[in-house]
């Protein structure tokens, strides 16, 4: 028997926290380090997800179904190592096989979406009472 | 690098706590952070982001254990912006002003602080062991109602080989939820020189489930699994999976090689999980009903576990049993069956007395550190008395100042704690590391840092805090103190009873050095005593070697005796080798056991139950051994096969009053006549205890166990051994018939077993070093204090016409107040100890005069030591410049 749909409104507002691992896998699967750098790189620094964060956040995700494991991005082999760009010294990425990937599943993208949809209503809110200025 | 493995490993731990199916990825993600922190920042930055990481993943552990919602929320919480009280803010104020006091002193600060964090650590890591070998029961689910069902007389005593058939007939028995058999077996990888063995077991399936064991990946066998068609799965511990296949995610139905059999891996188990040994590496299913060959033969199960039924009473389950039994044995009369519980703990009597010993001593050095930290606190409060008199005139309430200095020992203690872990987690990897595996393995527990020692830890902390800080305030703060402001200044000659209380601290922190010393003494005059004991044989230059020989090589006694004299007579002539011998095993223990009911031939006599070692010799062996003949003579060519050599034991056993030799004893349904009695033979873990009676038979007979059985080649060597390389390339040309094993020192026996009294010894001396080393400062801390506030008073005892050699005898007779009233309080302690000390003492006692001698002189030495520069500083007084200050 099919599940009923899931209303990914249901999910909002999500944290900061949960809004930026769900970003961070929104172009390609990441392992849990490849999230924290992302949303380092992305935040300049300001949100800084801490390891045991991140894995009980990647656990609820998991069971609300927001995300899934997968086995890397484009499979494990033969992928280009991803590396940060513009930072010195900065840390290799390598597609390693013994890692946990993890992505989006359709119902987390909707999900995100919504939180980017409600985001960005509160943004055009802020505007038009000009507490920031139009782009 | 140390320091990254250790926050991956912390990691891996506390995840388990968190969210057990990210803990490998978890402890990955900590490595690769922690090594960017160093490529970035060096060792402080690795240090803070591990700790800061570990702290985050302690946070959520907690969260999880104890049944809390994280903080982690898909929905924002609400929060409750309360006001921050009066009390939190004085909290912070008092914090801010302990801080900027402890930046002022920062010496004495660090000194206490070092002190506490490395009693803190000892004591931690010795809880962590002793909680895993001693206190712990086995971690497996209810397991007081999980029973090994032991058929025989005693444990020790009891049979490993049931049939499959009895085990089936408990299984019906309702009074048991689940009966489950186990056997050893030992499993390969690899082949050749890389060969690794290690070892494994049968189970029966559904008893992983039953001890509440999750697998790290896969899962446990199912019912079914262990027949002829279901007989390839295999299941490997975390360590077998990490070292063997390089931690491979995706093992889990891969085909793997292990003792020449493809078989098929459905799971791998946590390294918590310890059983039925505690290095067990591999295990593989044993199915109850029809199980796989060899194990469908009669007598081929091991070991039988049972789970109890809820709500019948242990009485009946074990009188049900017995009946069942009784019904099915051969021999019912002399077999019971007895239900021991699944202990944790697999120490044997020497083990255990060795790790008492050490956490006794521990908990004196543990005493001493904090009682010598009170004494510092003390003397940094003492300095503060002017202030405090101060702050009581300006109104400051004695509560008020008490907890200000709280505050500050509290800061101590809380930095110390943390040093503790850090230190207890290197102790621990340290005692795994060097401790004989026989000691720190010998139990179903892992030891580990896990909540209970870091609940140690803290208790221990809160303990040092009280003893070091809260005292020392106590006593700092007491007294009128608004008359210190009037006296502060014209004299400086401190209170009688504040110079008594250092005193007598200092007078229990000698005590409790000389007990800890004694107890050092104790066991190492006991090692050099084990070294140098008699064996009953001589272990030095002996080199033995594993010969397998098929027996369908020898048609008749004629070729195997040839055989056996090429092979020794090869091995006797390579140069450097004096002689050589064969016999099915080699002393001490690797005889066979023979539990006999034995009948000497004395008229009327009984049976005697004798639980004996047996050997079958070649003539040369008592020479090559040393084994000295008391009586008779040994075995020669012509010999026939019922002649026997008996050792001292069993011939007083079986005739106390008479000679052995030419005397007759029955036993195995064969009779033998003596021809000579030999000394003893000392067990290796020279347990009088274990001593076993020997009896030696003829190799070359009949009922020689070469031809059937795997025997041993032992050679004894001139001044030095060849090669071993070169004595098993010549023993392989010469036994071209046999299988021939790597070569061993049988003195490398004995050395195991020393390996236990030594490193009792050299921890027990490391703990008396520090006791002593912490008297010596804190003695000396003292009586430097008390010659600086005395400076007045001297230099009133040398206007009136002292001699500056009469102040440095009033100092060191200071000292020798300390040590006699230590020595006194020491010897009380020490007498307390024996009992505990009795469990590792041989052929020494307590009160052993040199151990004694020793630990008197060690103490004059380091109080004499302790007085001679505040001896120094009294003698140096000028009264006139003194009195020109005043």
């Amino acid at each position: 028997m099919a599940h009923p749909p899931v209303d990914p409104r249901s999910f909002l507002p999500l944290t900061p926290l949960a809004f930026q691992v769900l970003l961070a896998l929104a172009d390609t699967e990441r392992h849990g380090y490849g999230i924290i750098l992302e949303v380092g790189s992305r935040t300049d620094g300001l949100i800084t997800l801490r390891t045991g964060t991140l894995y009980t956040l990647l656990q609820r995700l998991l069971e609300d179904a927001l995300i899934e494991n997968t086995s890397g991005p484009g499979g494990v082999q033969g992928t280009p190592p991803i590396k940060r760009a513009g930072v010195q010294g900065a840390p290799v990425i390598k597609n390693d096989p013994r890692r946990k990937y993890y992505g989006l599943t359709p119902l987390g993208r909707q999900v995100l979406a919504a939180e980017a949809r409600r985001l960005e209503s509160v943004l055009s809110d802020a505007r038009r009472k000009h507490v920031i200025k139009r782009a | 690098m140390r320091t990254i493995h250790f926050f991956e490993r912390s990691a891996r731990y506390l995840a388990r706590a968190a969210s057990p199916e990210h803990a490998d990825e978890a402890a990955r993600t900590m490595t690769d952070l922690c090594e960017d922190a160093y490529r970035r920042g060096g060792w402080l930055d690795l240090a803070r982001t591990g700790t800061v990481e570990c702290l985050d993943l302690c946070q959520q552990a907690v969260a999880a254990r104890f049944g809390r919602r994280s903080t982690v929320t898909l929905l924002p919480k609400r929060r409750a912006f309360g006001a921050i009280t009066r009390s939190s803010w004085m909290a912070m104020d008092n914090l801010k002003h302990a801080l900027r006091r402890l930046r002022a002193q920062p010496g004495s600060a660090l000194l206490a602080v070092a002190m506490l964090g490395l009693a803190i650590g000892i004591s931690s890591a010795m809880f962590t062991v002793f909680d895993a070998l001693v206190l712990r029961p086995a971690p497996f689910r209810d397991a007081d109602t999980f029973v090994w069902l032991a058929v025989g007389e005693s444990p020790r005593n009891s049979s490993v080989n049931l049939r499959p058939s009895l085990a089936l007939t408990w299984r019906a028995n309702p009074g048991f939820a689940g009966v489950y058999a186990i056997r050893q077996e030992p499993a390969r990888f690899g082949t050749g020189e890389d060969m690794v063995t290690m070892a494994g077991a049968r189970i029966t399936p559904g008893l992983m489930d039953d001890l509440g064991v999750k697998p790290l990946l896969g899962r446990t066998f199912v019912p079914g699994e262990g027949r002829s068609d279901t007989n390839e799965s295999v299941i490997l511990a975390e360590t077998t999976w990490r070292t063997q296949f390089a931690a491979d995610p995706q093992i889990v139905g891969k085909r793997v090689d292990i003792s020449g059999a493809s078989l098929v891996v459905v799971g791998v188990l946590p390294a918590s999980f310890r059983f039925p040994f505690f290095r067990t590496g591999v295990w593989r299913p044993l199915d109850l009903e029809r199980p796989a060959p060899p194990h469908d033969q009669p007598n081929a199960l091991g070991y039988v576990y049972a789970r109890l039924a809820a709500n019948v009473p242990r009485e009946d389950v074990m009188r049900v049993a017995a009946d069942l039994l009784q019904a099915s044995d051969p021999q019912p009369q002399r077999r019971g069956v007895l239900f021991v519980p699944l202990g944790s703990n697999y120490l044997d009597t020497y083990s255990s007395g060795t790790v008492k010993v050490l956490a006794a001593s521990v908990g004196l050095v543990f005493l001493v550190l904090c009682v010598n930290v009170t004494n510092l606190m003390l003397a940094r409060l003492g300095a503060r008395r002017r202030e405090f008199a101060l702050c009581a005139a300006l109104g400051a309430s004695r509560p008020r100042l008490m907890w200000q200095a709280v505050w500050e020992q509290v800061a101590i203690g809380v930095a110390a704690i943390g040093i503790g872990l850090l230190a207890a987690s290197g102790l621990i990897a340290l005692a795994r590391a060097y401790l004989p595996a026989n000691i720190i393995g010998a139990t179903l527990n892992p030891v580990d840092i896990d909540p209970r020692a870091i609940a140690a830890t803290s208790i221990l902390g809160g303990l040092a805090i009280v003893i070091a800080g809260v005292l020392p305030a106590w006593i700092g703060t007491r007294g009128d103190l608004s008359r210190q402001v009037q006296t502060a200044s014209r004299s400086a000659t401190p209170e009688r009873r504040a110079r008594r209380m250092t005193t007598a601290l200092v007078v229990a922190e000698v005590a409790l050095a000389i007990a800890l010393s004694v107890a050092a003494g104790i066991q190492l005059r006991s090692f050099v005593n084990l070294l140098h004991v008699d064996r009953g044989f001589d272990a030095a230059r002996l080199v033995t070697f594993n010969l397998t020989t098929p027996a369908a090589k020898f048609g008749d006694d004629a070729s195997r005796y040839s055989y056996v004299e090429t092979v020794r007579a090869a091995m006797q002539s390579i140069p450097g080798v004096e002689a050589a011998t064969l016999s099915s095993g080699v002393p001490p223990s690797a005889g066979a056991i023979y539990f006999w009911d034995v009948t000497p031939d004395t008229p009327g006599a009984t049976p005697i139950r004798l639980v004996m070692n047996g050997y079958y010799v070649t003539p040369e062996f008592f020479d090559v051994f040393g084994i000295r003949l008391l009586e008779g003579r040994t075995f020669q060519a012509g010999d026939d096969p019922d002649a026997i050599i008996v050792s001292r034991s069993t011939a007083a056993a079986l005739w106390p009053s008479s000679s052995a030799v030419g005397r007759s004893m029955s036993f195995r349904k064969r009779t033998f006549r003596v021809i000579g009695v030999t000394s003893e033979i000392r067990n290796a873990d020279n347990d009088p205890r274990l001593d076993r009676p020997e009896v030696y038979e003829p190799l070359l007979t009949p009922a020689g166990a070469l031809a059937s059985a795997s025997g041993s080649l032992t050679v004894r060597c001139h001044a030095a051994c060849p090669p071993a390389d070169t004595m098993r390339a010549a023993l392989r040309s010469a036994a071209s018939s046999s299988i021939v094993g790597a070569g061993r020192l049988v003195a490398d026996e004995f050395a195991a077993e020393l390996a236990r009294p030594r490193a009792g010894s050299i921890v027990a001396i490391a703990f008396a070093v520090i006791g002593l080393i912490a008297v010596g400062g804190g003695l000396f801390a003292v009586l430097m204090r008390a010659v600086q506030q005395r400076q007045r008073e001297f230099g009133i005892r040398l206007a009136l016409g002292a001699t500056p050699s009469d102040l440095k005898r009033l100092v060191y007779r200071n000292g020798a107040i300390v040590l006699g009233g230590g020595l006194v309080a020491g010897v009380a302690i020490a007498w307390g100890l024996s009992r505990v000390l009795a469990s590792v003492q041989y052929q020494v006692q307590v009160q052993d005069g040199a151990t004694w001698a020793a630990v008197v002189a060690a103490m004059c030495l380091m109080v004499a030591a302790a007085c001679w520069r505040p001896a120094r500083r009294a003698m140096g007084i000028d009264p006139v410049s003194l009195l020109r200050e005043e």
